[in-house]
């Protein structure tokens, strides 16, 4: 029996075994999609109760990542439109280091990364992960997002172009990223 | 109009962000972190199947108490047993497709990327909330005392008749009644009736100001640019003719500019021209539209 029906079918040993093997994914997909380490922590959290709850609805054991991917995008997107207001009135609060110690240079790429990432729009950041990070192809992509290979292949470039010019600024602007329109 | 990229400058900035975006291909969070999500998950997946075992024990002994008082022959010749409910707290979600639940006798039709929770599921109470995107409700005739209602953020839908859509977006909800009436309120304790055919948009101006103040945060914050477009044109909808219209379409206009979207820039700086020629922003948006020549 495959982990997929062993957890159809109610098998807490099952469950156990994908929580544990899936956690550090979904984790990582929480992150990269904008979310700091303590709501991308109860994200997953949440992904997997909807997962407990819904996995009737995943049809093939290999389909399992994807199938994990669209849910937590969704819980991604909620917990995003939820905390809206804070950040209106509190603003974007800094990065914090989500995968390593804090104070190393790989630290310092990671949250620069993360940074330029969040900055573009939230359908070209879900695409450059699939395809970047996890290393999907493009028609893999389509099917995990239910979109044409073709509107896939725009928003990849698209994102690229956006990630790599907030690249390029963050680098060469070093921190001053504050716009006076009209007086620059 | 858009030139195309040649595709040595695609397929070079391609490997860049690849090469960039690659080193987190294996980052994963401190083995404590991934133990607790592990932890937590399971723990709520045993609360939530004990839960489940102790409602259906539950209803099991009391049904069988109910065959031995009431009587087999009672049981089996008396009314039917309303439709079940789903529980409350549930969600129900569509993806892609669009999907549909039943509530009793009554049927939501969820369109893709909509979600809806069931916040009361009693007998005599039904309500749901639209959490995002649009769900449609096929309501049964509802008997004497029996309330179905529907909220979102921004409104409160009660049914007094019988097919109903109600779309939650950002800032705005928007209600289209088919068949019956339904009576809405709104977060300013306004009420109102609708008809068949009748389609109403529902905004709170503190909403919509609240996306204002959000987009100008994230411009002089050094935010995401295409971020802020997006909430300054969900103000502009949600909130035509607003006192704020001025600032917002100014500050639309300087961040297209900003972004090299040209034509865009032109049509809104025309726009704005058009809406507000006594303006003392002019001279400073013709400025940073010249950053486009």
């Amino acid at each position: 029996m495959s982990l997929l029906e062993r957890c159809q079918a109610g098998d807490a040993s099952a469950w156990n075994q994908l929580f544990r093997e899936r956690s550090g994914q979904v984790y990582r997909w929480a992150v990269l999609l904008g979310l700091n380490p303590a709501d991308a922590e109860e994200a997953a959290q949440e992904v997997f109760a909807i997962a407990a709850r819904r996995i009737d609805t995943c049809h093939a054991d290999d389909a399992l990542g994807s199938w994990l991917f669209q849910i937590t995008r969704r819980v991604v997107a909620n917990v995003r439109r939820s905390g809206w207001l804070k950040r209106a009135l509190f603003g974007e609060k800094p990065l914090e280091p989500a995968f390593g110690p804090a104070e190393s240079p790989e630290t310092a790429k990671e949250i620069a990364v993360r940074a330029c990432l969040a900055k573009i729009p939230r359908e070209q950041a879900e695409v450059l992960v699939l395809m970047e990070v996890e290393g999907h192809t493009r028609e893999e992509v389509a099917d995990i997002l239910g979109l044409p290979p073709g509107t896939v292949a725009s928003r990849a470039r698209l994102g690229r172009k956006a990630f790599l010019r907030h690249w390029q600024e963050m680098q060469e602007a070093a921190g001053d990223l504050a716009l006076s329109w009209g007086e620059k | 109009m858009s030139r195309k990229t040649p595709d040595w400058i695609d397929q070079r900035e391609e490997a860049r962000t690849r090469d960039l975006l690659g080193q987190l291909r294996d980052a994963m969070p401190p083995a404590e972190v991934q133990e607790r999500i592990a932890w937590r998950a399971m723990e709520r997946f045993e609360r939530r199947r004990s839960l489940l075992w102790s409602r259906g024990f539950g209803f099991g002994l009391a049904a069988a108490t109910a065959a031995a008082l009431v009587g087999v022959g009672l049981h089996l010749w008396g009314p039917a047993p309303g439709p079940a409910l789903p529980p409350k707290g549930s969600l129900h979600a569509a993806t892609e497709a669009p999907s549909s639940f039943r509530v009793g006798a009554h049927e939501v039709v969820l369109s893709p990327e909509s979600q809806v929770e069931v916040t009361a599921a009693e007998p005599e109470l039904i309500e749901l909330l639209v959490t995002s995107g649009t769900a449609t409700f096929d309501v049964s005739p509802l008997g004497p005392g029996e309330i179905f209602r529907v909220r979102t953020e921004h409104v409160l839908v009660e049914v007094v008749g019988t097919r109903f859509s109600v779309q939650s977006e950002r800032v705005c909800s928007t209600v289209v009644v088919e068949e019956g009436r339904v009576r809405v309120s709104d977060t300013e304790g306004a009420v109102v009736e609708l008809a068949p055919n009748q389609k109403r948009r529902f905004c709170p101006q503190d909403r919509a100001d609240a996306l204002l103040r959000e987009a100008l945060v994230l411009i002089s914050g050094g935010g995401s640019i295409e971020e802020a477009i997006e909430l300054l044109e969900a103000y502009l909808d949600s909130a035509p003719g607003s006192a704020l219209e001025e600032e917002a379409l100014y500050h639309l206009c300087l961040a297209h500019a900003r972004l090299g979207h040209a034509e865009e820039a032109r049509r809104l700086a025309a726009r704005f021209r058009e809406r507000f020629p006594q303006s003392t922003r002019l001279e400073r948006l013709e400025r940073g539209l010249a950053t486009l020549e």
